[in-house]
């Protein structure tokens, strides 16, 4: 019943600090070139609040593969269940091996290769993640130990070094099945420990030339975990 | 085609706003009926967490008292605290209305041996009707679910089971209050008073004390309540993170009720800045590569050069940034840009470079930014290679080695004519908004508040000039029937407010002319005239000197200040008056601020203003302030002394969306004449310190955000 009435108050008194924010500043329009005024920001939040119902798009699912024939550039849907949002992504730009995945709304996704490196316009992003190693390990099909530094901001916009102390290993070859067709891949899982005691445990599952097919793999508290399938090549 | 056919799949990828995680509970110290760590009516040995900032409303037996506390440090936290008494009937009121102040050092933490230690100040400098001091122990055991706490109280918290005396307390002198009444501190009667806080779950805790606080004037001579014993008891939930609630058996005769909401700056409430992700870097492809990609020839060009700079303003644009200059040369970029979106100065650099990167020609291998205020005030100038912006994008320390490799300086020479972006200027600007103004603590009515529109409107005809005014109107409140008349003997220069209430609707609270201008090096210079503030028109001058990279500033501001009148037209009354003052800013150790005002004030009183703030890293201030001038008591009136407390919050922080809104606000327990400031419009400090390194360093994490 607390956790109930907790999460009743919490949502009440978030609400609540958006009611205050608009009221503190009384926020004003006027010509706004840069969409910058307090009341503009209040009604993007306000917007973004979640919605009472209505029908959920349903992402990959709306995807027939005689859709996905007639597309050429590589196509990730990003699953994020903590938080129940899923989105199709394209590659927007590379540098030095990172991909910027993005989303229609301007989220992005960057990932080493097979290794998630950060995310934007999520939420509490992810800031930076070390790749380099795990990377080129996923890619050989290699095992071993290492330990690996998560960034992030905190409330004060301070960064926050988080260092994992991981495993990976293999799970072996399977078959996955992605739009009605067949991959092989290798399964790897990666299990990380953080210094506070939690157990991360990421999950890859690449094709032989090095393609991420399939993965799971954590990003912060309040996002979770996210679950990447690629669609297009 | 193909892109469409990607966008028609794609959909939002976002947390809903308010996810953030429901934290692990709790426990910070929780408070008593003072409002500070403390059992039911007594206090305990702890502190809050650093930073924190509750507000406690707490009543029984007719008394309510209202408690803003702030952590200040990890060992200091100070309190002001309003407190209602009815049925007091002093002076012709029914309700007595009381202010407090209160201030704690924490002595000793808690440890594995040790119970945590605190000194306080009960009521020190207010009219002393809650005086105490006391010091206080307190010491957790079993996994925290049990905290006892011991102490020892003077004054008020002696008054009851005294078991020894130091010396004998002198008679508070409360003439016009507000004073520190050192020579009662410690003296007098002393005794011990202390409980239990029992948390059988995570968010309940049961509370017993001890009080030794016997009540004297409520249960004898007012007759407010009868205190039959010296045992509380109470019953506490917390309801969320931030608010806890409880219910209390005071003194064998009375119950009461309390709610407490606790804030603090690095909590806050979305669980941090959620924008839309920035544009990413674009990488150039070698020389080697394409050699052709890195000729000069586009710099002799007017055209290209004028696309360049007409791309780079678009670009900016969407991301709430406006170009005001583009200085090119084959190898350099100097992009003077306003920074319309974002609190975080680094993160505006942030974003200005990766558009750079999207549209510089590939020989440009510097980049300059240079962050414009208030109509063409250039700050210090930030230079990163073009290189290390590629490099680091996409390096998990890559914040880290943008802010090494950063190079800060003095700002450059202002924009030449052509250099500046098509539509900039000359700029006319106006918004439209409700404003809402409250007036505090009048005995009354504690409470008055007046909603209105406000309309505002700027013409920036060349860099530097800029030419503003606004005018309000009241829609509701009732700020207007304050009835209560001051026999004050200073010129009222401030106490009059209620009859610009009164008589001026609609006003216009400012309208003038400021023109700002760089010397050199790190100097600012400011002239404003004309109708600065709703009860001043005149003249305003002021000469900054800010080096970028120190942590001490100074400043000269003279003026000549005429007083309004009430109608808020154009009228002027007779009295005029030279003010300014010298100031020193200071930041005394990282995130604490002093500033100390020396001169003339308007009612042409001389002294100083001391003001010490706590500037969060992100934004959050909270401050106070003290103003001493050459009145005595009796002419300055109630309050002896002009003083308050000072908060400003980024809205960003309560919305989870970067804007550059703040909402500030300044509290005085009292307004009187004595002590007062000409409010100019565009102070050059305030403008200026959003581009000291200190602005960048404090929120750097948010360059790749």
């Amino acid at each position: 019943m607390g956790t109930v009435l907790a999460m009743t108050i919490g949502r009440l008194h978030r609400g609540l600090y958006l009611a205050l924010a608009g009221l503190l500043l009384l926020a004003a329009c006027g010509t706004d070139r840069t969409g910058t005024s307090g009341m503009s920001t209040i009604r993007d939040v306000v917007g973004d609040l979640p919605k009472p119902s209505g029908a959920k798009p349903s992402g990959a699912a709306a995807m027939s593969p005689e859709a996905l024939a007639t597309i050429n550039q590589p196509l990730m849907v990003v699953a994020i269940p903590d938080i129940e949002t899923q989105a199709v992504l394209y590659v927007a730009a590379t540098n030095g091996g990172v991909a910027t995945w993005k989303a229609s709304n301007n989220a992005t996704v960057l990932m080493d290769g097979p290794v998630l490196f950060a995310t934007r316009g999520i939420g509490p992003d992810l800031l930076s993640a070390e790749t380099r190693a795990l990377r080129q390990m996923l890619e050989a099909g290699r095992t071993g130990q290492y330990s690996r530094d998560l960034r992030y901001l905190d409330g004060l916009d301070q960064i926050v070094v988080v260092p994992l102390d991981c495993a990976l290993n293999v799970q072996g070859n399977e078959n996955l099945t992605i739009v009605n067709r067949s991959q092989p891949t290798r399964h790897m899982q990666e299990i990380c420990r953080r210094p506070d005691g939690k157990q991360l445990r990421n999950e890859y599952w690449l094709g032989a030339d090095g393609t991420l097919w399939q993965s799971r793999q954590w990003i912060s508290d309040t996002l979770g975990y996210m679950a990447t399938q690629r669609l297009v090549h | 085609m193909r892109r469409l056919a990607t966008s028609a799949f794609c959909l939002a990828l976002t947390a809903p706003t308010g996810q953030a995680q429901e934290a692990t509970l709790p426990p910070s110290a929780s408070v008593g009926f003072y409002g500070l760590p403390g059992l039911v009516d007594m206090p305990t040995g702890e502190a809050l967490p650093d930073g924190e900032l509750v507000t406690t409303v707490g009543s029984f037996a007719g008394i309510t008292r209202t408690t803003l506390a702030f952590q200040f440090a990890p060992r200091i936290s100070a309190s002001f605290r309003y407190s209602a008494l009815e049925d007091w009937d002093s002076d012709g009121f029914s309700t007595y209305y009381d202010r407090s102040f209160d201030l704690r050092l924490l002595l000793l933490t808690e440890n594995e041996w040790r119970p945590s230690l605190t000194l306080g100040f009960q009521d020190f400098i207010g009219t002393g009707i809650y005086s105490g001091e006391f010091l206080a122990a307190s010491k957790h055991f079993f996994d925290d679910r049990l905290t006892v706490s011991a102490g020892l109280g003077w004054g008020r918290l002696g008054s009851h089971g005294a078991i020894g005396s130091t010396g004998s307390r002198p008679d508070r002198d409360i003439g016009e209050g507000g004073k520190l009444e050192a020579d009662q501190w410690f003296r007098g009667d002393f005794a011990p008073f202390g409980g239990l806080e029992w948390r059988p779950i995570d968010r309940l805790s049961i509370k017993a004390e001890y009080s030794s606080d016997n009540y004297d004037i409520e249960d004898g001579e007012k007759g407010i309540f009868e205190r039959k014993s010296p045992y509380n008891f109470g019953i506490e939930y917390q309801l969320s993170e931030d608010v806890r609630i409880g219910a209390y058996s005071l003194y064998g005769s009375e119950f009461g009720l309390m709610a407490s909401l606790a804030i603090n700056p690095a909590r806050p409430p979305q669980g941090g800045i959620r924008d839309a992700a920035p544009p990413p870097v674009l990488t150039r492809p070698s020389r080697s590569v394409r050699p052709d990609l890195y000729t000069v020839d586009w710099a002799e060009s007017e055209d290209l050069r004028g696309q360049v700079t007409e791309m780079t303003s678009e670009a900016m644009l969407e991301q709430k940034l406006e170009l005001e200059a583009l200085r090119l040369t084959p190898t350099t970029a100097t992009a003077f840009v306003r920074n319309a979106g974002y609190n975080a100065e680094a993160q505006a650099l942030g974003r200005t470079a990766r558009i750079m990167s999207r549209t510089m020609p590939s020989s440009i291998e510097t980049f300059t930014i240079v962050q414009t205020a208030r109509g063409g005030v250039r700050l210090p100038a930030v230079t990163l290679q073009r290189r290390d912006v590629e490099t680091f994008e996409v390096q998990p320390d890559g914040a880290e080695q943008m802010q090494a490799r950063r190079v800060t300086d003095t700002p450059v020479e202002a924009p030449h004519w052509s250099e500046f972006a098509p539509g900039i200027y000359p700029g006319f600007a106006w918004q439209v908004g409700p404003y809402l103004r409250t007036s505090l603590f009048d005995p009354d009515q504690p409470f008055r508040a007046d909603l209105g529109i406000n309309l505002g409107a700027s013409w920036t005809p060349v860099p530097g000039l800029v030419f503003a005014g606004s005018v309000a109107k009241k829609l509701i409140g009732n700020l207007d029937d304050v009835t209560r008349e001051l026999d004050l003997q200073l010129p009222h220069v401030r106490s009059d407010y209620a009859l610009y209430d009164k008589h001026g609707d609609p006003w216009i609270q400012n309208l003038y002319g400021a023109y700002y201008f760089q010397p050199g090096g790190d100097f600012y210079g400011r002239v404003t005239a004309g109708y600065l503030e709703r009860m001043f028109a005149g003249v305003s001058t002021e000469l900054l000197w800010a080096p970028f990279d120190s942590n001490i500033a100074l400043g000269a501001e003279i003026n000549y200040a005429r007083q309004r009148d009430f109608e808020g037209g154009f009228g002027l009354q007779d009295y005029d008056v030279v003010t300014g003052h010298a100031s020193i800013y200071w930041e005394v150790v990282p995130q604490y601020h002093a500033q100390l005002d020396v001169g003339r004030y308007l009612a042409g009183d001389e002294g100083a203003t001391l003001s010490v703030e706590r500037v969060f890293e992100n934004g959050w201030t909270v401050g106070a302030f003290a103003t001493k001038t050459n009145v005595d008591d009796d002419e300055f009136g109630e309050g002896s002394f002009d003083k308050g407390i000072t908060m400003s919050i980024p809205l960003e922080w309560f919305v989870g969306r970067s804007t550059r809104a703040t909402s500030s606000f300044t509290m005085r327990p009292l307004t009187r004449d004595g002590g007062a400031k000409l409010s100019v419009p565009g102070r050059l400090h305030g403008i200026v310190d959003q581009g000291s390194e200190r602005r960048l360093d404090d929120q750097w994490g948010r360059f790749w955000r």
